[in-house]
C-alpha cells in the first residue's frame, strides 16, 4: 500500500492542479492524488470546519467528500472546469446537507416547543469547544469564534472568498443566490464582525483599565 | 426611498472596491468619492481593516486517520479501476462493450449464411459430374439414355433454376445443350452450343435432372 506522507515530492509539486488530476485518472498514480490531497485539505477542511464548528463532524464531512470525489471523478468531472471549484462544490453540498439534517433533527425533537429557536441552538453547536480554543490559540479562536457566530450565509460566503479567493460570481453560483445577494451578505458579515471585533475591543480596554 | 437605494448602491460599491471587484472606470468614481465625501472614505477604511484580520483565519488541517483513509481508498479504486478498464469499469464503457458484441455476433451469423448459401447455389454448377451418356439413337424423336457411373449418388434438385439439357445429334455427334449455363459456370461435360431450332429435331429439347456424385 502506498506510504503517506505529508512532504511534496518535487516531480509532483511541479505540476498543476490538472497535470495531477490527469495522472491519476488514466494512471491511477496515487503519488499525485496524495499532492492534490496535500495541496488543497486544509482549505477545505477549514472551510467546512468553520461551518459545523466541530471537528469530528468535520472529519466526516471531509472524508465524505473525498470518498465521492474519488468515485465521482471519472464520470461527473470535467477537465475543462477548475478542479478545486468541484471539490469545494461537493465539500459545501456536504456540508449543507449536514447543516439541513441537523436542522431537521432538532425541529423534530423541538416540535410543540413554540419558544424553541433552531439558530440559537445551531450557534451554540457551532461554537468551538475549549480544546478547539487550546488548539488555535487564543486570538485564532476568538476569530473563528466571531465566524462561528455569523449567521451560516454569511458565514459561507465569507469563507469561500477567504479560502478560495472566489469571485462573487462563483459565489453566486455555488450558494444558488444572485451576485448581489452574494455581496449583500458579504457586506452584512463584514459589518456583524466589526461590531463583534468593538465589542471585543471594549471589553479588551476595560480589563486593562481596572487593571 | 431613493435615498436609501443609492445608500445601497453606494455600500455595495465600497465593498466592490475594497475587494477589487470594479472595474476602473467604477474604481475612479469611488475614489473621486472618498475624496469627496469623508464618511465614504471612513466606511472603506473600516470595512478594509475588518477584511484585513480575517487574513489570521487559521488553516485547520484535518485528522491524519481520516487522510489515510481517503488515500488508502484512492489506492484501492485506482487498483480496482485499472484491473476492471479493460473490460470497460464505468457504465458507459461496458454499454460500449456490450453493443460491440453483439455487433461482432450479428456479423459472424450474417457472414456465416451468406457463405453457406453461396456454397449451395455454386455447389451443383461446378461440381463435377461423372456422368456418362450412352445414348443409342435410332431417330430424331428417340430420347437419350443415362447410365450412371458413380456409386454414391444423391440426387440433387434446385426447384428455383431448373437446369434444362438440351440433348441433340448433330454432325459430330451427341451433344448436350445447356442454354442456362453456358457463359456462367461451364463444366467440362456440359458443353454450351448455339441453340439451333426445335423444329429441327422435333421434340429435341427435354427437361432433365442431375445428380450430383459424392466424394
Amino acid at each position: 500500500m502506498l506510504s503517506v506522507t505529508n512532504i511534496s515530492d518535487p516531480k509532483y509539486s511541479g505540476m498543476d492542479d490538472q497535470d495531477l488530476v490527469r495522472a491519476f485518472r488514466k494512471d491511477g498514480d496515487q503519488l499525485a492524488f496524495s499532492e492534490l490531497l496535500n495541496r488543497h485539505q486544509n482549505k477545505i477542511y477549514s472551510y467546512i470546519y468553520s461551518m459545523v464548528g466541530n471537528q469530528e463532524t468535520a472529519n466526516d464531512i471531509f472524508q465524505e467528500t473525498f470518498t465521492k470525489v474519488i468515485t465521482k471523478m471519472d464520470d461527473t468531472y470535467n477537465e475543462q472546469g477548475k478542479w478545486i471549484a468541484w471539490v469545494m462544490r461537493i465539500a459545501h453540498n456536504a456540508t449543507i446537507d449536514h447543516i439541513r439534517k441537523r436542522k431537521r433533527f432538532v425541529d423534530v425533537n423541538s416540535s410543540g416547543d413554540s419558544d424553541y429557536d433552531f439558530y440559537d441552538r445551531l450557534e451554540d453547536d457551532s461554537t468551538p469547544s475549549a480544546q478547539d480554543n487550546l488548539e488555535f490559540g487564543e486570538a485564532k479562536s476568538s476569530l473563528m469564534k466571531h465566524i462561528a457566530g455569523l449567521p451560516k450565509e454569511q458565514r459561507e460566503v465569507v469563507m469561500l472568498r477567504h479560502y478560495y479567493e472566489m469571485s462573487f460570481k462563483e459565489i453566486a453560483e455555488l450558494t444558488g443566490v444572485s451576485i448581489n445577494t452574494a455581496l449583500g451578505r458579504m457586506r452584512y458579515a463584514l459589518i456583524n464582525l466589526r461590531k463583534m471585533f468593538d465589542k471585543q475591543n471594549g471589553k479588551e480596554y476595560e480589563y486593562a483599565q481596572r487593571g | 426611498m431613493e435615498k436609501n437605494t443609492n445608500m445601497h448602491n453606494a455600500d455595495e460599491l465600497c465593498l466592490k472596491y475594497i475587494l477589487n471587484e470594479l472595474d476602473p472606470s467604477e474604481v475612479l468614481l469611488v475614489e473621486q468619492a472618498m475624496k469627496e465625501d469623508e464618511n465614504v472614505l471612513i466606511e472603506i477604511e473600516s470595512l478594509r481593516a475588518t477584511l484585513r484580520k480575517l487574513d489570521k483565519l487559521p488553516e485547520v488541517s484535518p485528522s491524519e486517520n481520516v487522510r489515510q483513509k481517503i488515500l488508502q481508498q484512492a489506492g484501492e479504486y485506482a487498483a480496482n479501476r485499472t484491473s476492471t478498464r479493460f473490460f470497460g469499469s464505468t457504465p458507459a464503457g461496458a454499454t460500449y462493450i456490450a453493443v460491440a458484441a453483439v455487433l461482432i455476433v450479428t456479423l459472424s451469423i450474417g457472414l456465416y449464411s451468406y457463405n453457406s448459401q453461396s456454397s449451395v447455389a455454386d455447389a451443383p454448377v461446378s461440381t463435377e459430374v461423372s456422368t456418362n451418356i450412352s445414348a443409342s439413337v435410332t431417330g430424331s424423336n428417340a430420347l437419350p439414355t443415362l447410365t450412371q457411373s458413380a456409386e454414391n449418388v444423391q440426387p440433387w434438385v434446385d426447384n428455383n433454376n431448373v437446369l434444362r439439357i438440351n440433348v441433340s445429334n448433330n454432325a459430330s455427334g451427341l451433344s448436350i445443350i445447356s442454354p442456362e449455363t453456358a457463359g456462367t459456370n461451364p463444366s467440362p461435360r456440359l458443353i454450351p452450343i448455339e441453340r439451333q431450332p426445335s423444329s429441327q429435331f422435333g421434340t429435341g429439347i427435354r427437361d432433365l435432372q442431375l445428380t450430383r456424385t459424392q466424394y
